[in-house]
């Protein structure tokens, strides 16, 4: 209750213009001011994972994944350009949160109960439903999952993939050689030489994986899943306005294609829209980017500078790109995905 | 006051107590950062994590374990795998060492000039750098399951590994192996009193021909009547891969061969060595005692050679223990591979892994050196 | 008598081979089977690296004759030598590699004057200067160590490892050879520990473990950390090696120092050690190997050494499958740099034995 009544009180002093007054009722965020004070955005992302962080020959980094620190970075800085990655593998993603070296995680992380508990780890929403499913070579015949009986299996040690598919054929009582790499990269190497009858990962990784291959056409990636794999952006406990933040950056940008602002139409849309929404999300009215501490065309400067998130699909997964991936789930709940968001109010 | 100061004795105190406690006050800093920063972070601690579950698949198994086994299992499974890949690379290198060193000494220049090469070849590459060569090229040069290459019908080589037959009932094979045991504890008493009666009469025993019968022979023996005796579970190819048997991993193929060619290039460096530091002398007082070359090698060369290669030999054992963890790079589920790697990254709890998986190395590290050390002091020279 | 008469006859060519190669049977069959050794593995390896190899162009595309696309190392050269270092900056890389040849070949160079102080000296400046080069600031711009790559940061690594382990090497060996027990006690079990553990679990210790326990706030830059465990494991071997040296002085030597009134450690640094680390040197040399191949562990904490920066160039979807390529030229690279070591550490032993 009193929560509650702080928050409206901010918001009504916000509303009359007192910036200062509201700073002062923010809590304190160390990561913020850390951020602040170095200028740029420690953002942790995949190894090399086309469509979602892979780095090119000039060490420019693209992808689902880096747009959203991106946006980060312009919601925060007010420039997408501020951020540095840390490559980590699926090992060394833990401690570098944990510790301290990166704000956060971008990394296709699938949401568990056991992370969030005992890695003091929290998920701050999901920007890519994934299912895990399987790549074969065209030439073995196998179609679904259970077809794999006494395959050898690649997978990378330490994912959730390596417990899922070892669960998965246990349950079953299908007998299959799972064999654990130490780094993506490996594994998919190691399929693709022959090691293995198969890779297995999330469907969107699978696709990006997938490019990698010496001849891409002779592999096919099952279309049936074996589990859901919600991934979204991670952040270490405590900070709590700092994990707003990030929670609320995802929001924005799913909002935004949800009300129709694009990075095109954005200058537009805060000028002109009649929509109480639109207007509460680029800043153009309630205040909202004070609230968290942030000036109040956070979202704008996202947007603006990134896109919103059909356009970062399209342009990283999606048509656009060279993964070609479907929207399929990953479209909004109004256009029969599950992709939601909550109201900027 | 300044007096004690000079006095040797007490500063020689004072330097130790402080460094001392500076040790100490380093490691309590240490800890309460550690348990500080892990309270911050909401991190799980403890070694409860020991008896879990793993849910962790191991594609080479030489224990019961299997994925519903808790992670000391796991645990276990990466210590043997370890002590397997190091013993076999072990005494293949020293084998093919000894031969490559000795051809290096060769009278005959196109083979010491060959061995040459093979050893400045190896020597100056990185060992991760043979790992991923065998590793991508044992995968490459192996055909795949379908087109398997079969030996006797029984055996199949692919790309997926060696695959043997295994029997259903060890009985006949434990019987077996107990018998070997006794064979070559036999042959070790043979040696030793052999030698106790050649330093007291000078008669030489051939320890050689009752090693062949017992080290050779005995074993080929009792495995033939074991294998007869036991009933067969033969691979076959259904589905995808070979179903039943033992599968021995490209994996292992590919550490086994990297290790060993690579420490064989420092072993053969260590024999040529050796042999070299044994004076010509000693060579021509052989002779002139009248013992034909071989006896001479045998009985004046190689015990002397042995004396200085033993230290140095001890090293590079040590450094396949500690090179066996290269396996992790291509996923031969050693000890840092499997618990270091997997499960570390399934628990979180890295201190504790890390420190066990330290441990665990330094324990067996030490035994070996002691074991080395003790005899490195019986061989050594006793100067008088 | 003329010249000719006294000159030695020299045996003819065929006499030669046949006294050298064909003298038995047995030497004959061995000479036999060097000779199809040889030429089974270095016709096809020629026959793919240079008979049929692709020298020329600029895409995978060009690669057309079968053997080796060199046109792969070249249009990746530069990464594979500076990793992300930005190209406009990368003179700076050039200069710092410079300094450092010729900080070695002054090290090396008898006529510089008090050679035991200047030595020391000149590689402590090198290595401010060359952090400075490579690491921007202070009028530079900044390049963040994670930019780094490939060959560079190899040498980097080697470098600063092994620059950093010679004077803790050296202390460690004085400390396991003290008279104090406590200290010997402390150097002895530091050196067994970091000589114990493999390689890969002190850069794992470094990447994962070390972050937990440095206090909240501080964050050491990753590249600093598998630096510093690196140069732990490093010096615990140095100090072995200069143990060696140590014990291979006469003890006469240090007897006599300490009656002529001498401390400890005038007799330490001006009497034993000088003599014990020139006969330790090959042995430093040859750890000094050791950790230039070791370095290449690195690339399994995803910080992108020459091995790491080849492994990583192989995932680029414009260019899969050059393994071989990439594996074959980081390969010749690591073999130069550690052959010519090893040659140089052979003349510094044979060049000892000769003075003394």
């Amino acid at each position: 209750m009193t929560h509650l009544a702080r928050g409206a009180l901010g918001a009504a002093l916000l509303a009359f213009g007192a910036d200062a007054a509201g700073a002062q009722q923010l809590a304190p965020s160390p990561t913020l001011d850390a951020i602040r004070a170095r200028g740029h955005v420690e953002c942790g992302v995949h190894l090399g994972l086309p469509g979602f962080s892979f780095a090119n020959d000039r060490g420019e980094w693209t992808g689902l994944d880096v747009d959203f620190c991106r946006a980060i970075a312009a919601a925060v800085l007010g420039d997408a350009n501020k951020v540095r990655y840390t490559p980590t593998s699926v090992q060394q993603r833990w401690p570098v949160l944990q510790s301290g070296q990166v704000d956060l995680l971008s990394r296709n992380t699938t949401i568990t109960f056991s992370r969030n508990v005992t890695l003091g780890v929290n998920f701050q929403g999901i920007n890519f439903y994934e299912g895990q499913s399987f790549i074969v070579r065209t030439s073995s015949g196998a179609k679904k999952p259970a077809d794999l009986e006494n395959a050898s299996i690649c997978v990378a040690a330490g994912s959730t993939e390596e417990r899922t598919a070892a669960d998965f054929f246990r349950e079953r009582n299908i007998k299959v050689t799972i064999i654990n790499f130490q780094k993506n990269d490996d594994a998919i190497a190691a399929y693709d030489a022959g090691r293995c009858d198969s890779y297995t990962a999330g469907l969107g990784a699978l696709a990006g994986q997938r490019i990698k291959l010496k001849t891409p056409a002779e592999h096919l990636i099952m279309t049936e899943t074996i589990s859901n794999d919600p991934q979204g952006p991670v952040t270490r406990w405590g900070d709590e306005r700092w994990q707003a933040v990030v929670r609320w950056v995802l929001n924005g940008m799913i909002a935004a294609e949800y009300l129709g602002v694009t990075s095109k139409n954005v200058d537009d849309m805060r000028a002109n829209s009649k929509s109480a929404e639109i207007r509460r999300l680029l800043g153009a009215d309630g205040g909202f980017g004070a609230m968290l501490g942030l000036s109040n065309d956070w979202m704008f400067n996202a947007i603006k500078q990134v896109g919103n998130y059909g356009e970062s699909y399209e342009r990283t997964v999606g048509k656009g790109s060279p993964l070609g991936l479907e929207r399929g789930q990953n479209q909004l709940w109004t256009r029969g995905g599950i992709l939601f968001t909550s109201p900027f109010q | 006051m300044t007096r004690y100061f000079y006095d040797k004795r007490v500063r020689e105190i004072f330097w130790q107590v402080a460094l001392l406690a500076g040790l100490a006050a380093a490691i309590v800093l240490i800890v309460r950062n550690a348990s500080q920063n892990m309270l911050n972070a909401g991190m799980a601690t403890g070694f409860d994590f020991l008896w879990r579950t793993s849910g962790i698949n191991v594609p080479f198994v030489l224990t019961s374990y299997s994925p519903d086994s808790n992670i000391l299992a796991l645990l276990w499974v990466g210590v043997t795998n370890t002590l397997v890949i190091t013993l076999f690379s072990v005494i293949a290198a020293t084998l093919l060492g000894f031969v490559i060193g000795i051809a290096r000494l060769s009278a005959n220049k196109l083979l010491s000039g060959l061995a040459g090469a093979f050893i400045e070849f190896v020597r100056n590459v990185p060992l991760l750098f043979f790992v991923l060569f065998w590793y991508f090229g044992v995968i490459a040069a192996l055909p795949g399951p379908r087109q398997s290459i079969s030996l006797f019908s029984v055996a199949f080589l692919n790309n997926r590994g060696l695959i043997v037959p295994v029997a259903t009932d060890g009985w006949a094979f434990r019987i077996a192996a107990l018998i070997v045991v006794l064979a070559l504890v036999a042959q070790l008493v043979i040696a030793v009193w052999a030698k106790r009666r050649r330093d007291a009469t000078g008669a030489i025993f051939p320890v050689w021909a009752t090693g062949l019968a017992l080290l050779v022979a005995v074993p080929i023996i009792a495995f033939s009547i074991a294998a007869a005796l036991s009933a067969w579970d033969v691979p076959a190819l259904r589905g995808f891969n070979y179903r039943g048997g033992f599968v021995l991993v490209p994996e292992f193929v590919a550490l086994f061969a990297a290790l060993t060619t690579y420490t064989a290039g420092f072993i053969a460096e260590i024999v040529r060595g050796g042999i070299q530091s044994v004076v010509k002398g000693q060579w021509e007082a052989a002779y002139a005692l009248g013992l034909r070359p071989n006896r001479a090698l045998n009985l004046v060369v190689i015990p002397q050679a042995m004396r200085v290669m033993i230290p140095p030999l001890t090293s590079q054992y040590l450094n396949v223990l500690k090179n066996s963890s290269f396996g992790a790079a291509i996923a031969f589920p050693e000890l840092v591979s499997v618990f270091v790697g997997s499960a570390l990254t399934n628990t979180g709890q890295a201190i504790e892994i890390i420190a066990i998986t330290l441990a665990i190395y330094l324990v067996i590290g030490l035994a070996v050196s002691g074991f080395m050390n003790w005899y490195n002091a019986k061989t050594k020279l006793v100067t008088r | 008598m003329t010249a000719a008469a006294i000159r030695p006859v020299r045996p003819s060519l065929l006499r030669r081979l046949r006294t050298d190669y064909f003298s038995t049977p047995l030497d004959a069959l061995v000479s036999l089977a060097c000779i199809a050794a040889i030429v089974a593995i270095a016709l096809p390896l020629l026959r793919w690296a240079v008979i049929n190899a692709n020298f020329s162009g600029t895409t995978r595309a060009d690669c057309t004759a079968g053997g080796a696309c060199w046109v792969f190392i070249k249009a990746r050269f530069g990464q594979f030598m500076y990793g992300f270092y930005p190209p406009a900056e990368r003179w700076r890389v050039d200069l710092a590699a410079l300094l450092l040849i010729g900080t070695v070949a002054l090290s090396f160079w008898r006529g510089l004057p008090r050679r035991a102080l200047t030595v020391p000296a000149l590689w402590a400046v090198l290595l401010v200067v060359d952090a400075w080069l490579l690491a921007g600031g202070f009028g530079l711009p900044r390049v963040e160590t994670r930019q780094w790559g490939g060959l560079m940061l190899t040498v980097f690594l080697s470098v600063y490892a092994g620059v950093l382990a010679v004077p803790l090497g050296i202390l460690l060996a004085l400390g396991r050879q003290s008279e104090l027990p406590v200290i010997r006690l402390v150097a002895t079990i530091f050196i067994e520990f970091w000589r114990g553990v493999p390689i890969i679990t002190v850069i794992f210790l470094a990447s994962l473990l070390l972050p937990l326990v440095m206090p909240a706030g501080w964050d050491i830059d990753r590249l600093v950390r598998a630096l510093v465990g690196l140069a732990f494991v490093i010096a615990a071997y140095m100090a072995e090696a200069v143990r060696g040296g140590l014990q291979a002085m006469p003890k006469g030597q240090g007897e006599a120092a300490a009656a002529s009134g001498l401390g400890y450690w005038q007799t330490t640094g001006l009497i034993v050690l000088p003599q014990a680390l020139r006969i330790s040197m090959p042995a430093m040399t040859n750890e000094f190997i050791a950790l230039v191949k070791n370095t290449s562990l690195v690339s399994i904490v995803s910080i992108f050494d020459l091995l790491g920066i080849a492994q990583a160039s192989l995932a680029d979807p414009n260019w899969v499958g050059m393994n071989m390529e990439a594996y074959a030229f980081s390969g010749a690279v690591y073999w130069l740099i550690c052959f010519g070591l090893s040659r140089w550490s052979r003349h510094l032993e044979t060049s000892r034995k000769t003075t003394h």
